[in-house]
Formats: C-alpha cells, structure tokens, sequence
C-alpha cells in the first residue's frame, strides 16, 4: 500500500453558479512529483488554491497524512508544511527581496523591539545555501528583479518554511535554461528518500511535465478525466485527453463544406500588437464563420481587442472593405456594423447592478434617437428591449430585473442579444458558449447559424477545440502569438491534425 | 419564472427621511412657523442655489467622480460676475459660466485623460479657488450690478428652476449621453467595449457640474448682495449631503435619478431650517448633519449589499431550476 | 548571470538617485536664497521661519504616511488637531493641569477620533473620504460648540495658552522634538512588523493576505500610531501659535493642506527614497518655497494657496503616469 501524503474526497468549489472543481477524487503518494495537465479554466489552480489554503472548497474533505485537512488560510496551510509558489501571486515590489521573504513571519526575527534586518538576511542566504538554489542578488526592491530572479526568491520563500509539500505553478516558463537545471536537481533532491517531500507541478510544458513528473493528472471542464504514472502516457494520448471533448448531439453544424460567399467584409493586414500578437492577416468574408484557436494564452483572446482598437500600440491595417475604412477605433467598428463581444462578459459587457431592460438598451440607444436633439423616447427603447428579450427567449420575471440574478445562460443571452438584435455586418465573439449551459449553447449555436444564412460574417474565438471545429468554415490555428496555420473545413477539419498544429 | 417581488426600499426611504423632518420639525418648532409663506420663501431661497448646483454635481457623481469644487466656484464664479458686470450687466452671467467651465474642463480632463483621482483633484481646485477668492474679494467683496435685481424674485426663480429643471431632466434621461453617463458609473470598462467616447463624456460631466454650480452662483450673489471670500463656505458639502440623502448612490450608475437631488436638497433645508428655529447653534447644526450624513450613506450601502446578495442567491436559484428542467427533459 | 546590485543607500534603494535628490533640493534652495538678494538662508529666518513653519506639516505628513497608507484617506485630520489641540489647552489652562494636561490629552482625543473614522469606513462600510468628511464635520461641529458655550460664560471664545506652557513650540525644542519623532518614524516605518506589513499591504494587498497579514489588524494599528504622530502635531503646534480658534464647513481642511501636498510628494518619490525621508525633505522644500514666496511679497492666504493647489495637482497627475485601471 503506498504512502499517500495528501488525498482528496469528492472535492468541489463552485463560484456562485460555475463548478469549478467537480467532484476531485486524488490520491498523492509520498515522494511523487505530480504534474496536473489542463488547459485554462479546467480547474487545475482552484484545486491547487484549495490544497495551499487560499480558497476553502464548497464540499468534499482533503487529507494530509492521514489525517483531516482544512486549512483556514495559507498561513495555516504553511503550518502543516504545505508551502506553494502561484503564479498570480508574487512579490510585494517596493519591498526588498528579504523581506518580502519572510512577509508575515518578520515578528520572528525581533531583536528588542526591532525586527533584525542582517538577521533575516542570514536565514534568508541559509535557506538559498540548504537547498543549493541559484543566489539571486538579495538588495534592491523586489520590483525591480528579473522575473526569473522574483520567481527563484518565491520558491526560496517557500522553502523557509520548511515544507513537506510543495506546490509549483507555473514556475518553470519564467526560467532560463541554467536556472530550470537547478530546479530539476532540487525537485529529485526534494522527493529524494532523505527529505521524503512531495511536489504538486501545475505547467503547460507538456514536454516538461513528462520528463520531470512521477505521475500525470488531466483535468478537464473542472473533473480529473484520469490519474496515471507517466510511464502509462503517452504524448499524443496526453494531449488528446486534455483537449478533446465529447461531441454529443449534433448541436454544431451538419455540414462539412465550407461554405461562404466570394465578397469580403474585413480585411487584416499585419496585425501586431507587442507581447500579444505577431503580424497576423486573414480575410473574413461574407457569411463566413472564421473560426480562431489555440492554447489560451498562445494569443486568441488578444485577437478581439486588437481589432475591436482597444490595444495599445497596435500595428498593421484593419479594412471595412465595402466602404474601404481603416478601422482605427472602435467607433469606426461600431459605425459599419460591427460588433466585438469579449470573452469576458460580467466584466467587459454587462452592468451587472442594472437591470435587463438598461443592459439591453445601451448599444442601442444611438440608433434610437429622434430629430436634432438626440431625443430618446423610453417607449421606443423598451420596445427594443422587449423585442431583443423575446427574439432571444430570455427567461426573466421582466424587463427590470437585474442582470446580476441571472444564470450564466440567460446573462449571455442578455450580452448577446442587445448586439445581435442590431443589422450587423460581422461579428467578434470570444468564448460566447463560456459558462453557459447545454440548452443555451445549442441555442446560441442555432443563433450562428441563421446568422450565417443571412450573410453575417462572424469571427469565432474559442478555446473548445469541438466548438471551433463544430461550427467553422476555417480555422485560423494560433500557436506562440502567431499564426500556425489557416485550414479549412472541407479538407484538414481533423481533430488529430488540428492539435498538432496548435501544439 | 417569477422572482420574488422586492419592496422598493431604496426610491421610498428618502421620501420617508423628508416626511419624518418635517413632522419632527413640525412638532419642535410648531408647523404654523415651519409652514409660514415667509418661512417657505426663505427655505426655497436657500434650497434654490443647492439644486441648480446639485443638477450640475449628479452629472459628476454619476460616473462615479466627486466634485467638492462647489463652494469655491459660489465664490469665485459669482465674484467674477459682479466684477464683469460693472462693465455691463449682459456680461454677467457668461463671466460666470466661463469659470465655471474652465474649472470643470479642467477638472474632467485631469481625470479623463490623466487618470487622477477626481477627489484628490477637485479638493486642490477648490483649495486654489479658495485662495483665489481670499486675493479678490476678501478686501473688497464685489457686488453685482442693480439693474439684475430681478433675479431675486421668488417667482422668476421657480419658473427658472422649473425650466432648468426640464432641460436637464431631457439631457440626464432623454439623450443617450444619458444612457452613457450612468453606463459609465455603472462599468466604465463595458462602455469602451461599446465603443463610446468615455472620455468625452466624463469631460461634458465636470463642465455641466461647473457650468450649473456658476449659474447659481450669479442668483446667490444678487440675492446675498455682494461677494466676499466668506461665500459659499460648507456649500459643496450641503449639495453633497443633498444627493446622498435624496439616495444618489455614492458611486452613481443607473439608479441615479434627478428627482432625488431635489427631495435630498429639501431635506437638508427643512433640517437646517428647523434647528435654526428651535434656537439651535450653527454648531449643534453642524454636528446633526455629519450625523445624518454618515447614517444615510451607511444605511443605504447596507440595503444596496442586502439586495446584491439576494441578486446573487437568485442567480444560483435559477442555474439550480435550469439544471433541474434540463436533467427532467 | 546575476548582474553585481548597484550600490545600496539607505533602505535599499539606489544610492545614487539619492544623492541626486539631495543634491536637487540643496541647489532650489540656494537659487531661492539667491532671488532673494541673500535674505533667505539668514539664521535668524532658518531658526525663525523656514524650520519651525516645517515643523506642523512634515509631522503630519508623517501621521497621514500611516493612515493613509492602506487606503483611507481621512481629511477630518485638520479638524482633529483643532479639537485635540484646544482640549489639550483646556485641561492646561481651565483645569491647571499644565503641561501634563497639554501633552496627555490631545494623543487621547485625536486617537478615539481617528478610531471612529476607521468604524465608518471597516465595520460601516462607508467610503473612506466621505468618513473622512463626515467625522471632519463632526469633530469640527464639537469644537464649535464648545466655543460657543464657552464664549458665553468665560467671555472669550478661543482658549490661549499661558506663555509658559508654550515651550514645546519655540526653537529650538520643537525642531528637536521634530527630529526626535523622525527617527521614531523611521524606526516603525523601516524597522517593525508593522510598517513592513503596512508597506506590503499598501504594495501589493492579495501577496499580502496570502501571506497571512491580517489586513483589518494592521490597519487599525496604523491608524492608532498615524493619530499619536498627529497628536505630537497638535501639540506643538498650539504650543507654537497659542491658540487654535474652531473652523466650521470643513475649512480645517486648509489647516492640513500643505501636510499633504507633502505627503503626495513623498509618495511620488517612494521608490528612490524611503518615504519618511522624502517627507522631510519635502516639507523642508515647502516650507522654503514658501518662506521664499512671502519674502518675495506673495501672500500667505492667496497665492500661496494657488502655488500649493498646483504642486498638489501634479503629484496627483505623477502619482497615476503608469496606472492602466479605471480612475474615478
């Protein structure tokens, strides 16, 4: 029977409506490197957010060696000898590395009534010393060191507290080559037999995590899909399991043509925008559903923003080719009929304090206006309104009912609609299926489609490899902030090739 | 699917609070003073310059901003007014209307375009206005010229508040500058995705809370009679206290009405009004209404918090009736 | 490789930038002296003027660098220092408990009044500034009642302390006392938990509560330390004019305006000298800008004011150059 350090029991976190993590059945053995593969949004950083104490789950039990395990803060976690470096945390910038070292613990270090700085400089190049890490320069504020610097002095955080479990997320791609080599030597002198450590290991390098992990867990849509030890993996079959979907029922589109006509509504010429994107240039034509994938942070959900003119120092040429206009802004999208919906629609589209009726009417309101003064009549906008809620079968007590107690599928209703109940030319949409439940989906898949028939150009951004492939008529597969390859329904729309292309 | 109908708390409470000073007041000081023509004259005299600059600081509270410019701008506005009508009285009140503008703009763009804190920025403003003040009119306050006495007439005043008040309601309800201004205080991020000016319009918000603030600048001049570099002292805070007890949200959006400002500002007289009736020192006034003030801002972030969570609850209600239709189907 | 630290001053930060902005305030200074045909830098105005005039804000700039630092912004500090600094003169004088009365009382009161901005703002929720305005107006309303009674019965409104009570605010005691509260300052800011954790919450709050610092904690203690640094500001600076007369309608915002246009220059300098440093010699810098604009026949009450709401407009502006969010 092996020695399970940390095991979790049915374990879920559900945000309001949203399952995070569904049910999480893990068992961890003593001295295993455990890698948790997944693609943004599977659930892998609230799970690792549970173990390490900064979220408590909504049901389910956790145990550490045996024995019950619910940490009230990191703090406390830290107590039991779970230590974690995350990625969005950090370090505190105006602060110096050593301090921001023991943040929180400096009471230890009181002499008299003052904390003792060369004190903790001294615990601090101890602990670098024990654990053979790479010495980054400890004076300075932490703010102004390298990322790889900051993320080398996170781990040298958490290990001065002296863990037996440790959680990395996302620590390597921060790293240079020279600085990854002293990381895989403390990992295997980590979970060597002597020190008896167990290491959690959240990473998008595929490569890495089979080279480095004892053993591999997917997580997909918040569930574990499967545990194994890398031995029983292999790369492709990985890669399948992360991202492949089970398509059931035939809520995408029945043909496998691709089929739109000959004009041309956008045309995107070099688009660069630094950090995000580089230099990508496509045609949209007229009812084309131009799908765009890819791991989420190679680039897709840059691609709205740098077209809708929301992104700084953007480069290259966007067209609104039947009128021959440079979109430089937003308004210019916004006066030839276009629309951009972001993937993040509680933050980026909805007031969610406002009623149905209020959210509805405010793209809307500059088409609404009568004579010279702008006049806007409130029985023509709620005729709007009305008429957008029923198109789009928004179940709702009412037009005044606030957006913020609406289910997920009814809140994108509601985003979609007051765009869509316009005579728009083309379409951005970012993740429109995002959070949003079987019926709508389907819904708003029968949506795209009479849309399509009508001639309406829309550009799908998805990070559900089954829904871009479902519902294209191309896809334009983005790798590393750039294109990796344009193909079309007709030929290449297969799942394998697809992945290999994105990968 | 039906939602469980919510008493309207939030509308109905500020015409509770008024009711409630007036029968408190009523009792205190006898409802036949309270309710006296000359006391009600003097009531809407003083109420009048607090909900033409009141119209002006709703447009800059709801997008979320603060202008506590107010009090300086009675000053500095109305001072300037009275000097330029010693050239001639036509050029009244467009020398007002300029500072009161060229304050706002300035106001809007530090904001709009330099992302600095509108508190921060107003209260340097009003502390230069202030200081302004004191250099001009402090020696020798300036006094507004004869032939606009007319202006203080009670009934030229209604029937120009009544005007303003339509012409302001059209903007704030009928326009979509409207719909945006509120959109902004709402989710100022969801407005750029729509493509609006967000700028432009938070730039038009200072420039009317400037604008309206010197309009009333000019009657307050003409009505005290001169301008001195006491004027307007504690004013931006009674117009404050106007919205946030007429129950303008702190950080304005869509429930900001145009109406509540002027139950708010009626309050705020009827409460100041009252104590100085009863023989109340300017002191004790003082502290009531800093009382008053925190309670109301606290109160309704309290109800604003109860309906959020009911909103969110709601929200898993539904998902939870969704999945069960779904797993029956 | 890792690249060898450019040479550390004080705190860490880069030692050079340091040295320039020494040497940066040193030259206005000398050029201000030097418009003024030599009358500014004479000892009699340094020990006269330019000192002891720096003394009220830089202190509580220092107690605002407390306060303020997670993120309430209490204006009703200026009505604070009115109230605790005339109940400190009464118990003084009315009451004969002398110095000791001077110096207990006013720590006492300013501390109870800035735990009740920080009840608004924590447990009541409201808005930082608006407790800020609302308490101002009430600390404000107390003194003002209090003077109107007392003008009643003891003939004069505003009390006075007796020349012989008024050591604290003659040079050269209260530069010393000023020093003396620097080197606290320092030591708290730099040296404790708590001025760490206070720079950490200020810095960065999520790495902060991940960390276990206890948000709600620190604030509470910083308030409480911030109001006993405000209280040494009322103190000396009644000892310094004698009388402090009660301010209505928030004017006692004026009080404390130069205070924070130190404050707001301190922190648009954080990251090259530690900010109670850069309060000092910002509110040396103040001080002598002023004292220069005086000499030079401008007027405290006017144009200084102006001069003051500009600098203040400016560090707001400096303080967002890199700020990428909403701004309300």
């Amino acid at each position: 029977m092996a020695d399970i350090v940390l095991k979790t029991e049915h374990l879920c976190k559900f945000f309001g409506a949203t399952k995070a993590n569904n049910d999480l059945n893990l068992e961890i053995p003593r001295g295993a490197v455990l890698g948790l593969a997944g693609e943004n949004g599977s659930g892998k950083s609230t799970l690792a957010s549970m173990i390490c104490g900064i979220q408590k789950p909504t049901s389910g039990k956790m145990y550490l060696n045996g024995q019950e395990y619910a940490p009230a803060n990191p703090v406390d976690a830290n107590e039991h000898h779970v230590a974690m470096v995350l990625q969005e945390l950090g370090v505190v910038g105006p602060l110096d590395p050593v301090t921001n070292m023991f943040l929180g613990r400096t009471g230890k270090f009181k002499s008299g009534p003052l904390v003792s700085l060369s004190g903790m400089k001294k615990e601090a190049e101890a602990t670098f010393e024990k654990w053979n890490l790479t010495k980054v320069p400890l004076t300075g504020v932490a703010g102004n060191m390298s990322i790889e610097n900051r993320k080398v002095l996170e781990l040298a955080r958490a290990l001065s507290i002296d863990p037996k479990f440790l959680i990395l997320d996302e620590i390597s791609q921060a790293l240079s080559h020279d600085n990854r080599k002293m990381l895989y030597k403390f990992i295997e002198h980590f979970t060597s037999q002597e020190v008896g450590g167990t290491i959690l290991m959240v990473t998008h390098d595929l490569e890495e995590m089979m080279e480095i992990c004892t053993h591999i867990s997917v997580l997909r849509d918040g569930q574990i899909i499967d545990t194994r030890p890398t031995s029983e993996y292999t790369m492709d079959e990985l890669k399948r399991l992360m991202i492949g979907r089970e398509v059931s029922g035939d809520y995408y589109r029945a043909d496998q043509e691709e089929n739109y006509q000959q004009d041309v509504v956008l045309k995107v010429e070099h688009l660069t925008v630094p950090g995000e994107l580089n230099d990508i240039s496509f045609d949209l034509h007229k009812g084309e559903i131009l799908g765009v994938c890819g791991l989420s942070d190679g680039g897709i959900h840059s691609v709205g923003p740098a077209l809708f003119g929301l992104s700084e120092h953007r480069k290259g040429n966007i067209v609104y080719v039947p009128a021959n206009r440079q979109l430089k802004g937003p308004k210019d999208m916004i006066q030839t009929n276009g629309a951009y919906l972001s993937k993040d629609r509680d933050a980026d589209g909805l007031m969610l304090d406002a009623s149905i009726g209020q959210n509805i009417s405010v793209p809307n309101v500059r088409l609404l206006t009568q004579g010279p003064f702008k006049f806007l009549s409130p029985a023509r906008v709620n005729k709007l309104a009305n008429k957008a809620s029923v198109d789009f079968e928004i179940k709702s007590s009412g037009l005044g009912q606030v957006v913020k107690s609406l289910s997920g599928g009814n809140k994108q209703k509601v985003n979609l609609s007051r765009w869509l109940v316009q005579d728009l030319e083309y379409v951005i949409l970012d993740c429109p299926t995002r959070g949003v439940d079987i019926g709508v989906k389907a819904y708003i898949y029968g949506v795209m489609k009479q849309m399509k028939e009508k001639g309406i150009a829309i550009i799908l951004i998805s990070d559900e490899l089954p829904e871009a492939m479902g519902m294209s008529d191309r896809l334009l597969v983005m790798k590393d902030h750039e294109m990796a390859g344009m193909l079309s329904r007709t030929t290449d729309f297969i799942e394998d090739k697809i992945i290999e292309v994105m990968l | 699917m039906k939602t469980k109908k919510n008493f309207p708390w939030l509308t109905v409470i500020p015409f509770l609070i008024l009711a409630f000073m007036l029968i408190i007041f009523g009792i205190i000081d006898g409802f036949d003073k309270i309710l006296s023509v000359s006391n009600l004259e003097s009531m809407f005299n003083q109420g009048f310059a607090i909900i033409v600059a009141g119209f002006g600081m709703v447009f800059a509270t709801t997008m979320g901003g603060t202008d506590i410019t107010h009090g300086a701008l009675l000053g500095l506005a109305g001072g300037f007014a009275c000097v330029a009508g010693g050239a001639s009285a036509w050029l009244v009140f467009p020398a007002a209307l300029i500072i009161g503008i060229a304050s706002g703009a300035l106001l809007g763009t530090l904001n709009a375009k330099f992302r600095a804190n509108t508190f921060m920025m107003s209260l340097a403003i009003m502390i230069a206005f202030k200081a302004l003040n004191n250099l001009f009119f402090a020696a020798s306050p300036a006094v507004p010229p004869a032939s606009l006495s007319f202006i203080n007439n009670t009934v030229f005043k209604i029937i120009v508040l009544i005007v303003l008040f339509l012409l302001v309601l059209f903007v704030y309800n009928y326009t979509p500058y409207g719909v945006y201004l509120k959109g902004i205080g709402e989710n100022e991020v969801a407005m750029r995705h729509v493509g609006i000016n967000v700028a432009k319009i938070k730039i038009i918000a200072f420039i009317i809370s400037g604008g309206l603030c010197a309009f009333a600048a000019v009657f307050n001049a003409v009505r005290i009679g001169a301008v001195d570099n006491k004027v307007g002292v504690s004013f931006e805070m009674n117009v404050m206290m106007a919205m946030f007890i007429g129950g303008i949200p702190v950080n304005g959006g869509m429930k900001s009405q145009l109406y509540k400002i002027i139950i708010g500002a009626f309050t705020i007289i009827i409460l100041t009004n009252g104590l100085t009736l009863a023989g109340a020192d300017s002191g004790l006034t003082q502290l009531i209404k800093g009382i008053v003030l925190l309670a109301s801002v606290a109160f309704t972030l309290f109800l604003n918090r109860k309906i959020s969570s009911s909103h969110e609850q709601a929200a898993v209600n539904q998902k939870k009736l969704d999945d069960g239709t779904a797993q029956a189907a | 490789m890792t690249k060898t630290a450019a040479k550390q001053g004080f705190t860490s930060k880069p030692l050079f930038k340091q040295i320039l902005l020494l040497v940066l305030l040193i030259v206005l200074i000398v050029i201000m002296h030097l418009i003024t045909g030599g009358k500014m830098l004479s000892m009699k105005n340094i020990t006269k003027n330019i000192l002891p005039q720096a003394v009220f804000p830089t202190v509580v700039a220092w107690g605002m660098m407390f306060i303020f630092g997670t993120g309430l912004v209490d204006l009703s500090i200026g009505a604070q220092v009115i109230l605790g600094a005339n109940i400190g003169a009464i118990l003084a004088m009315d009451a004969g408990l002398g110095y000791v009365g001077l110096i207990i009382a006013p720590f006492i009161v300013i501390v109870i009044c800035e735990l009740m901005v920080v009840f608004c703002s924590e447990f009541l929720k409201i808005p930082g500034w608006i407790a800020g305005l609302g308490c101002g107006l009430i600390f404000e309303a107390i003194m003002v009642m209090w003077t109107q009674a007392r003008s009643k019965t003891a003939g004069s409104a505003v009390i006075t302390l007796g020349d012989d009570l008024r050591v604290l605010g003659r040079w050269p005691v209260n530069v010393i006392i000023m020093v003396v509260i620097f080197v606290i300052v320092y030591l708290i800011y730099n040296r404790t938990s708590i001025g760490i954790n206070l720079k950490a919450i200020g810095g960065d709050p999520g790495v902060s509560s991940a960390v276990g610092i206890n948000r709600r904690k620190a604030l509470i203690i910083a308030a409480i330390i911030g109001a006993v640094i405000v209280g040494a500001a009322a103190i000396l600076n009644i000892s310094k004019a004698g009388s402090i007369s009660a301010s209505s309608g928030l004017a006692s915002l004026s009080t404390i305006f130069k205070a924070l246009a130190v404050t707001l220059i301190a922190m648009s300098l954080n990251s090259w000298i530690s900010e109670p440093v850069g309060a000092l010699g910002a509110g040396i810098f103040v001080s002598s800008l002023f004292n220069f604009l005086t000499i030079m026949g401008v007027q405290a009450g006017t144009l200084q004011e102006v001069i003051l709401g500009a600098v203040v407009i400016i560090c707001g502006v400096l303080a967002r150059l890199n700020y990428k969010g909403v701004a309300k």
